[in-house]
């Protein structure tokens, strides 16, 4: 029991404080809640099982990340997933900026790859470092993959 | 470069809101952990039967997923008394949605699709039912009514001289020239099925003759999927008891048949892009119907038949936006006063763009005309028991749903 106790306490401290951000990348790419439910708690069970694959020091939120990737990517490969599926709708907002819902329509015609990249990077704030770890990619390819995700949104964008 | 970080986070915050994850997430994902223990490289087993248990469990979460009730529009409540009156003469190009006026049954008003009232056309007393072109720019007599005489009228409601009729029980449609109708004609002697048209101000032109009837009486009939002017090209299905069995796709201009296929698998029906590039093979499970089941519903580009996109089976496409890229579907069968269940997605991306699931039954759609975004009109109807003609208006269009106050008798 205490043992049990012991692993759940260890867990918590290792990956408990990155499964919001594991949940809402699956979200990103799976565009469900519940799926995306799934598939964080299978990564999480995954992840404690690969634990001993995390080298000391590494930091745990990009090796989780890219855990919870590959079983959203794996998830889409199955056949029952490799089809188009209706998720929960966003309900319509007559109130939202239309250039929001505009560059809304333009991500979701990205390649999932490109997508997930702006998403780690533009709204989970990871640094570019993170960003390849989880997609990869060194950190050079990712914030090529990040410059040519966006320019594809912003076709005269300049990196800085 | 600020700017665009700005305008992709909100455009994730806006996708992601409303789905924060559950409050116990966190500690219900320990307690898995904790239930399962230390790891040990040493007692895989014990692994490998937790991932036979996950995998169960992940199944029947997969499943309950799929059966959980959706989420839906909020229902079209209140219904206020029509806002009806003269609006004066719609203006010419401008696509129009009309509706009869509830007090005066020769009246039609239109409504842009932004749902502001446009006009008022004031029919002959003698005209029985009629509709609109797509585009609201010209009307049929008893279009889609069993022995509608199909003459024609223009965008205010005047006869077109000269011109002749589309009768017959296959109702003729409109062409994507919103101008032209087009139709299939079965000679009760020959039991050949023709292609005809009709140009405002000309007679019915028999095009071609393109297919035959096996036997008089059959259980098998020819429609007409899609008619473009524009691509010169109409497709043609043939049906044999309730399943298509063949199309065809021929030439407007002169009947050439272009290609001719054979549906090897049972689907529900076909549908097909007002422009006749695409069709959609709905499953037969989004039809409903037992027996050999499709795996899925697909979408082909027509002229070498190649997938454009893989559909879920419980996906049946009404109609094509004209965007090239938008669909209306029902996300489980359209069962006749019964709750509707619908949805509007890009197929080329798989985002859902609007949905909608009851309380109202389905009466009609139309997807807007010649635009870029993904514009569809929808006439709902309250489950009463009976047919009620009355119909409450959504329009969804890129930036979401408008709904017109009031409910109404839709020529469309």
């Amino acid at each position: 029991m205490s043992r049990s106790r012991s692993a759940g306490a260890d867990f918590d401290a290792l990956i408990g404080p990155h499964l919001d951000a594991g949940y809402r990348t699956a979200l990103a790419i799976l565009q469900d809640p519940h799926q995306a439910q799934d598939a964080v708690q299978e990564s999480a069970l995954k992840a404690w099982r690969k634990l001993h694959q995390l080298h000391e020091g590494s930091p745990a939120r990009p090796w989780f990340l890219a855990i919870v990737a590959n079983q959203c990517r794996s998830e889409r490969r199955r056949r029952w997933w490799s089809v188009i599926r209706v998720p929960e709708v966003p309900q319509a907002q007559h109130e939202v900026d239309s250039h929001t819902a505009d560059i809304g329509r333009e991500l979701a015609k990205l390649p999932r790859e490109d997508r997930l990249a702006l998403f780690l990077y533009f709204y989970l704030d990871l640094p570019l470092e993170e960003v390849g770890s989880v997609l990869g990619l060194s950190a050079g390819g990712a914030k090529t993959r990040v410059y040519r995700a966006a320019k594809k949104l912003r076709p005269g964008l300049e990196m800085d | 470069m600020d700017d665009l970080r700005s305008e992709i986070r909100a455009a994730f915050e806006k996708e992601q809101s409303g789905h924060a994850p559950a409050s116990a997430m966190r500690s219900d994902i320990v307690d898995a952990v904790a239930a399962q223990g230390r790891p040990s490289r040493n007692f895989q087993w014990v692994a490998a039967v937790a991932a036979i248990l996950l995998a169960i469990l992940v199944v029947v979460g997969l499943m309950s997923t799929r059966f959980a009730p959706r989420a839906s529009v909020p229902a079209t409540t209140p219904k206020p008394t029509s806002a009806i009156g003269e609006y004066g003469p719609p203006p010419p190009g401008v696509n129009l949605l009309y509706a009869r006026d509830p007090e005066h049954p020769t009246w039609l008003i239109s409504y842009d699709w932004s749902g502001n009232p446009r006009g008022t056309i004031k029919l002959d007393g003698a005209i029985g039912s009629v509709g609109m072109a797509p585009d609201g720019q010209e009307f049929a007599v008893g279009y889609g009514a069993k022995g509608g005489s199909g003459e024609l009228l223009d965008r205010l409601g005047k006869p077109i001289p000269g011109t002749g009729a589309i009768a017959g029980k296959a109702g003729p449609i409109w062409a994507d020239d919103n101008r032209h109708t087009c139709g299939v004609s079965l000679d009760a002697q020959t039991l050949d099925w023709t292609f005809v048209t009709l140009s405002p101000g000309e007679k019915v032109k028999s095009v071609a003759v393109i297919a035959h009837e096996p036997v008089a009486g059959g259980q098998t009939g020819l429609r007409l999927a899609a008619c473009s002017v524009r691509n010169d090209q109409a497709i043609l299905v043939r049906t044999t008891i309730a399943s298509p069995t063949e199309m065809w796709v021929v030439r407007v201009s002169d009947g050439t048949v272009l290609s001719h296929n054979t549906f090897s698998e049972s689907i529900a029906n076909v549908i097909a892009s007002r422009d006749g590039t695409l069709i959609a093979e709905n499953s037969t499970k989004s039809g409903g119907l037992v027996g050999p089941t499709t795996p899925n519903t697909i979408i082909r580009r027509v002229s070498d038949r190649s997938v454009v996109a893989t559909l879920d089976p419980s996906l049946g496409v009404l109609a094509f936006g004209s965007n090239g890229s938008s669909v209306l579907v029902t996300t489980s069968p359209w069962i006749g006063q019964q709750a509707i269940h619908l949805a509007v997605l890009d197929f080329r991306s798989g985002y859902v763009l609007w949905r909608y699931d009851g309380p109202e039954t389905l009466g009609t759609y139309l997807a807007e005309p010649g635009i870029t975004g993904p514009g569809f009109a929808i006439g709902l109807k309250e489950i009463t028991g009976t047919d009620d003609p009355l119909s409450d208006v959504v329009i969804v269009g890129g930036k979401g749903e408008t709904k017109l106050t009031g409910r109404y008798n839709l020529v469309w």
